[in-house]
């Protein structure tokens, strides 16, 4: 009896010896490259592949290799490989890293519309991809320029990090539509931007009598890079005399606001648009 | 009184086990002197911590029940798709995998100065359970290190870029 159980016992312990399984597997592959995992031992088993990446589930014979496709698996990330016997399980992780070569930008401009002459006015960020749309986390020369008709462009190269790069760069001095591109590798992405004139720099007024009344109106309106401040800007002319005060806004028109206002012996006369003021005059009846 | 005493030893071991099985991740934030180029308000900070932690919530919900519409609250752009397309794959094979998040060391490393982009470092440990035709097969440990990019959206940061980098962290063995 004891005998018989001790061969029992052995025979039992053989056989799970036997068909014990191990696995072998790559600690990194790149995505878009065949998986090999090597198993070790005998019989029949299920290997599975899990993670946020990918999932799969093949049957296999224990001892031979396991080849996963690179069309199975190309998500970049950690998996875990499960091959799991009647009598065994075992498990092994492994990562799947980008391809080096960048094949695509995610690229993010701001403002879409801003002032000329802005310092750090223009902010870009750009994502770095691999063909199968993973992040490339290894650091790249990301190139970023920036492009006015008829101006030098702005060029500037920064290193990405995790698969970003950013710049801030000022707006340029001119009003117009730029172009904003970021390149990497194979990967390119442009962005229009439109600049406008900045604000007013130098407000200037000039009165005639025209009538009964006095006609103001304004010097060509520009900010302080020369740019013609945008038509339709608002500038307010305002009159104070005898103890009251009476406004009119007038809209630019080709650089140029104008306006007829009473003409009061003894006024004084203002202009201002948005927090620019401009000079003072005083009408004394045409002295 | 031994019956009582066995009674109430009994509910400690239950509820100790139901604690454990349902705990909250333990969670480190770190937002380095040299974070930015935006600054971070406290409350933005909070905000994507709780947001990113519930996309773990979110993506463990939507592998384990094969339903992609569990990702909707908590991903976007190409993290979502990716996940969708492993919900489709483990539909196909007919498996689930649940990811338990134990702990997370979060640190910030990027906001993008318009604050339409926060990256996160994330040096998390959790559980993988693997079931096969709705049974349980295995569960692994793993240490990883995942690269999330959120984006503000609605009501909510949400999860656009989501990857482990490679070669960080280290695992156990399966146990069944």
């Amino acid at each position: 009896m004891t005998r018989s159980c001790t061969i029992g016992v052995v025979l039992s312990l053989w056989a799970q010896w036997a068909l014990a399984a191990g696995i072998k597997v790559p600690k990194i592959v790149q995505a878009g490259q065949a998986i090999s995992i090597n198993t070790e031992g005998n019989g029949e088993g299920h290997l599975y592949i899990v993670g946020p990446g990918g999932a799969l589930e093949k049957t296999v014979q224990i001892g031979t290799e396991v080849l996963i496709e690179p069309d199975e698996i190309s998500n970049a990330g950690r998996y875990t490989v499960f091959l799991i016997t009647s009598t065994s399980t075992e498990a092994s992780d492994f990562d799947v890293v980008s391809s080096p070569e960048v094949s695509s930008l995610s690229f993010l401009a701001r403002p879409s519309r801003l002032p000329v002459s802005l310092r750090d006015g223009i902010g870009g960020v750009a994502f770095v991809f691999d063909t199968y749309h993973n992040l490339v986390l290894q650091s790249h020369s990301v190139h970023f320029q920036l492009t006015l008709p008829n101006t030098a462009p702005e060029i500037r190269t920064v290193e990405s990090h995790l698969g970003v790069a950013w710049v801030q760069m000022d707006s340029s001095a001119h009003a117009g539509n730029a172009s904003f591109e970021a390149t990497v590798g194979k990967g390119t992405s442009l962005r229009i931007l439109e600049q406008v004139p900045a604000d007013a720099c130098q407000l200037r007024m000039s009165a005639r009598p025209v009538g009964g009344r006095l006609h103001v109106q304004t010097e060509p309106l520009r900010d302080c890079t020369g740019n013609l401040v945008a038509d339709g800007t608002i500038v307010t002319f305002t009159e104070i005399y005898d103890g009251n005060r009476s406004t009119v806004d007038a809209p630019l028109k080709n650089g140029i606001a104008q306006a007829d206002i009473p003409a009061n012996k003894g006024a004084v006369i203002t202009v201002a648009a948005g927090e620019v003021l401009g000079n003072q005059l005083r009408w004394n009846g045409g002295q | 009184m031994q019956l009582a005493m066995v009674f109430l030893a009994l509910l400690w071991l239950v509820t100790n086990v139901v604690a454990d099985s349902v705990a909250q991740p333990v969670v480190q934030v770190e937002v380095p002197q040299s974070f930015g180029p935006r600054p971070l308000e406290d409350q933005t900070k909070d905000a994507v911590v709780r947001d990113y932690l519930k996309c773990w919530n979110r993506m463990s919900q939507a592998l384990e029940e094969n339903n992609a519409a569990a990702l909707d609250t908590a991903f976007t752009g190409i993290a979502k798709e990716k996940l969708e397309g492993v919900v489709s794959q483990q539909q196909k094979a007919n498996i689930t995998a649940s990811y338990r998040d134990r702990s997370h060391h979060i640190t910030f490393v990027f906001y993008s100065s318009e604050g339409l982009s926060i990256q996160v470092v994330d040096d998390a440990e959790y559980d993988v359970e693997l079931s096969d035709h709705g049974k349980m097969q295995a569960t692994h440990h793993v240490k990883a290190r995942y690269v999330a990019v959120l984006t503000p959206t609605e009501v909510s940061w949400k999860v656009r870029m989501f990857q482990a980098d490679a070669n960080v962290g280290d695992s156990a063995t399966a146990k069944k």
